[in-house]
């Protein structure tokens, strides 16, 4: 695994993280993000990707989620990356995310493994993701956004590239 | 982390070139602390699941517990002792290859003093599945070899990655 990038969110926060020129050299991304948004409305809150900056459609995700005591399922069609913790949460609480998204470079749909978890006072959230781009153009490039609001200062989102090799086992 | 100081190791990997039944890592390497092995796979004929089996070991020595959901209204946990075999994908798996995947995290695998934990993360976006399970195996040898088999006579699809890393000490 190799440190590819690391966005850091400055004094006055932005609106978005980008990932560009992304090498086409390995086998797999993870994107580890520590995020929290302005967002007024929640506690926390998704965050989105634009791979490619080929816009909005042609994704799908799954979730298993829960929220304090309270577990409970749905689909939707969100370009869904992560979550970060929203201004109603906790004052210096980041929610943390990883996503591991494998063969990025390959020519079939990507399938991306998204897990997640936002501590509050009363609220906490957990979240099990499935998410799939319906794409199969290599991933170069990735626009990080929170659903709502921008990141604030110390956001930070980190992409690791991880390559597939041999040497230390058989395989058939 | 600092950049170009490798956390995982590549040990091996495999694209399947046309169907199989199954893939079998040997001779795994007991130099790293756990293993990771990501499984990006389709079944031929989808509703089926995968097995997985350490060493061979097809005794009762598979304990589980997980919570997954099937459908925005059906949400699940279970658990379960003695099982003969790992076993992901609780709602089949799909049959295209690019819309699933697994990934295996296989703790102190090369300890001769504990049993072995596992956590398994699987989604399918055919089937709309999403799941986690944690896996206890009840044995202290060390796993040397990891088979994946298709249930129910079914093959892996060709085009289906398997690649196994192992975690810096």
């Amino acid at each position: 695994m190799q440190l590819i990038q690391t966005g850091t969110v400055g004094a006055g926060g932005a609106a978005n993280i980008t990932f560009t020129g992304i090498p086409q050299t390995f086998t797999d991304l993870l994107i580890l993000a520590s995020c929290r948004s302005t967002f007024s409305g929640d506690v926390a809150d998704m965050i989105y990707v634009n791979f490619n900056s080929a816009g909005t459609s042609n994704y799908a995700n799954q979730q298993l989620a829960n929220s304090g005591s309270f577990v409970f399922a749905f689909t939707g069609t969100e370009q869904v990356i992560g979550f970060t913790a929203a201004a109603l949460s906790p004052a210096s609480t980041f929610a943390v995310s990883s996503a591991y998204i494998p063969n990025y470079v390959v020519s079939t749909n990507k399938a991306v493994t998204i897990d997640a978890v936002s501590p509050s006072t009363t609220n906490s959230f957990g979240r099990m993701v499935g998410m799939r781009w319906t794409n199969t153009a290599a991933i170069s490039s990735m626009v990080i956004t929170p659903q709502a609001g921008n990141f604030v200062e110390f956001s930070t989102i980190s992409l690791y590239g991880i390559l597939r090799g041999s040497g230390g086992a058989t395989v058939s | 982390m600092p950049a170009g100081v490798p956390a995982w190791t590549p040990l091996a990997n495999i694209t399947l070139s046309a169907n199989q039944a199954s893939v079998t890592f040997s001779s795994i390497s007991g130099a790293h602390r756990d293993l990771v092995l990501i499984v990006r796979s389709a079944i031929s004929s989808s509703s089926n699941t995968y097995q997985v089996r350490f060493n061979g070991d097809a005794s009762g020595s598979y304990n589980f517990a997980q919570m997954y959901r099937q459908s925005a209204s059906s949400f699940f946990s279970n658990n379960s002792a003695n099982q003969t075999r790992i076993l992901f994908g609780v709602n089949g798996n799909t049959a295209t290859v690019g819309n699933a995947t697994g990934r295996l995290e296989i703790f102190d695998y090369a300890t001769t003093n504990k049993h072995k934990q596992v956590l398994l993360r699987n989604d399918d976006q055919t089937s709309s599945t999403t799941e986690l399970t944690m896996y206890r195996y009840a044995q202290t040898s060390a796993i040397t070899s990891i088979e994946i088999v298709a249930n129910n006579a079914t093959n892996l699809v060709a085009g289906s990655t398997f690649a196994l890393y192992g975690v810096a000490q």
